[in-house]
């Protein structure tokens, strides 16, 4: 008989034990080692080029009351900007209405009688552009470019004058930092690294303790002399490598195939980085010590992706949420990630001006670690 | 008799399943160095026995030791020095026998575990198998696994459940011989009071001890 000496929190040879099992479990799923591989590749190249917030090319119809230089001036340059591509001519109000609300346009450009000469007469006629706003986004880009496009195509127009707008009192100059150019890939890559990251992350360790309890295996587990916590610690370790195998392989792919830079301290990067990966297998893991079966862990981890998704600023601004929302965006661990990702890879911060989201990174995962400790069922009761 | 001599010793132990009554009022008395046979038809309650023994089900009511430790509030010490072979094999299956013995030794914290593991391999008649997956055995070789597993770590109480369900005869004879050879003295330091249990057929085989 073995004595029974005091035993510390935790023993680091039980917790190991664990690991190198969980290891070789995880390298003999050839398909998961895969996906694990693949699916983050994948989804960086599939919504890197997918994902566009300043859309082009939008289907634009034209209902046209003369065919004079001016109309056909405005055409053109509705054609040369990317954001229109006219695909039909409308003849009526009727069919203006069908087209837009059958959807086979997003917007009607209206040149109303006598456009032009009431132009050359300076009465500032109206030109109307009816746009589909169900999608506000798609809509507002073009629009907001639609003024400058007009003036311009009509500018060269013989015997036409613009008139100068009254000097404004002030001037006011837009400095567009960081991404200058506004390209989405340089907001949403780093985006994709925390959304990619959480959800599979998630899943790995959601399903690590039910996966012992629908194959059985629980019950010779829970009869051994293994610790909650070891078991706990030794079942995320395994998936931290993975984790930071991911994230550097989708940080390479966004530098190499998007031009994504990383202008801050690459190792703040990194170490924030596995704070994050740790923080998600936390959370999964604790969705695996509540949840009675594997669907149920899958099913727990979807309810916690979506509004990681939407409420931690990487679809929608997050200063543009209510407080409430806000508050709860708080509480996810992309919420705090993205900011870090965007202020390290983008405006070239390191870790000294990001210790509220680390911190909260860290008391995250300390939280979730806790409650899957305290919810691990040491017996089969 | 006294109580030391006792290695389970079990008072009034009741457990019920959503009102069903599965064990009712236990109470029970194991001396050391004895072997067991636990006997009843499916359902009546030996495996929620053998699971409240070694404190991986906390009884409604009642008391008990087991080893001297409490099976309620000691369960985590008690598991230490307990064998317990499940009614299911409950091994890994994705593991390689090595590996799943090896699992066992590391956790157990025992000194020298690949020594210990090579040892077990030997005397459970598994060498040459041992990179082969435990998925991939037949049900007699993962009973011989199993068995391996839970007297890997010299426990000083074996449980058993049903260790020989589902196996054929030939299959059925050789792990009691193991287990005869186990007990007979494999090491030196342990000869460990045996508990199975099995239904219905035990009582067929003279071979079989049972005292009490």
């Amino acid at each position: 008989m073995t004595g029974d000496r005091a035993q510390p929190l935790a023993s680091v040879r039980r917790f190991w034990a664990m690991t190198v099992k969980e290891f070789i479990q995880m390298t003999r799923d050839r398909l998961t080692m895969g996906m694990m591989i693949m699916l983050p590749i994948m989804q960086l190249l599939l919504f890197g080029f997918a994902i566009n917030t300043t859309p082009h090319h939008l289907p634009t119809a034209v209902m046209l009351s003369e065919s004079t230089n001016a109309s056909r001036a405005i055409l053109a340059s509705l054609e040369n900007t990317d954001f229109f591509d006219i695909t039909g001519i409308v003849t009526s109000d009727a069919e203006m209405d069908r087209v837009l609300e059958s959807g086979e346009v997003l917007f009607v450009v209206e040149i109303p009688p006598d456009f032009e000469r009431d132009l050359r007469r300076g009465l500032s006629p109206s030109l109307l552009v009816a746009a589909d706003a169900t999608d506000p986004v798609a809509a507002s880009s073009a629009l907001g470019a639609l003024s400058g496009i007009v003036s311009t195509s009509l500018a060269g127009l013989h015997g036409i004058t613009i008139a100068e707008p009254q000097k404004p009192a002030f001037n006011i100059i837009q400095h567009r930092r960081y991404n200058p150019a506004g390209k989405s890939t340089l907001n949403i890559v780093p985006g994709l690294l925390g959304t990619i990251l959480t959800m599979t992350l998630l899943i790995f360790t959601a399903l690590a303790v039910t996966r012992e309890i629908e194959r059985g295996t629980m019950e010779n587990l829970l009869a051994m002399p293994i610790r909650p916590i070891e078991i706990m610690l030794g079942k995320i370790m395994p998936y931290v490598f993975v984790g930071a195998f991911q994230a550097a392989l989708i940080i390479a792919s966004g530098l190499l195939i998007f031009d994504v830079p990383i202008l801050g301290d690459p190792w703040s990067l990194a170490l924030l980085t596995l704070l994050f990966v740790i923080t998600n297998l936390s959370i999964g893991y604790t969705f695996s010590t509540i949840a009675k079966n594997q669907l149920q862990a899958v099913q727990m981890s979807m309810m916690f992706f979506l509004p990681s998704i939407l409420l931690s600023g990487f679809m929608f601004p997050f200063d543009g949420m209510p407080r409430w929302a806000q508050y709860l965006g708080e509480a996810l661990p992309l919420t705090h990630y993205l900011r870090i990702v965007r202020a390290i890879m983008l405006k070239g911060a390191d870790i000294t001006v990001l210790g509220f989201d680390s911190v909260m990174l860290a008391v995250i995962a300390l939280v979730a670690m806790a409650i899957a400790v305290s919810r691990f069922n040491k017996t089969l009761d | 008799m006294s109580a030391e001599d006792n290695v389970i010793s079990v008072q009034d132990l009741t457990k019920s399943f959503s009102g069903r009554t599965v064990v009712d009022h236990l109470t029970m008395n194991v001396r050391k160095g004895t072997i067991h046979g636990f006997l009843g038809p499916n359902g009546s309650g030996k495996t929620t026995t053998i699971r409240m023994l070694c404190g991986l089900l906390t009884p409604d009511s009642g008391s008990g030791t087991c080893l001297g430790y409490d099976i309620i509030r000691d369960g985590e010490r008690l598991r230490r020095h307990v064998g317990y072979m499940t009614q299911r094999f409950s091994l890994y299956q994705d593991l390689t026998i090595r590996e799943n013995l090896d699992f066992v030794a590391r956790i157990h914290g025992l000194t020298k575990p690949s020594q210990k593991v090579s040892d077990a391999i030997e005397r459970l008649g598994l060498g040459g198998r041992e990179k082969q997956l435990a998925g991939n055995l037949s049900g007699g070789w993962k009973q011989r696994l199993a068995l391996g597993a839970c007297t890997l770590p010299d426990p000083d109480l074996l449980l058993l459940d049903e260790p020989t369900a589902g196996v054929d005869p030939k299959a059925r004879r050789e792990f009691w011989a193991q287990i005869h050879a186990l007990a007979a003295g494999g090491s030196p330091f342990w000869s460990p009071p045996i508990t199975w249990m099995r239904p219905n057929a035990a009582t067929r085989s003279p071979t079989w001890p049972m005292a009490s």
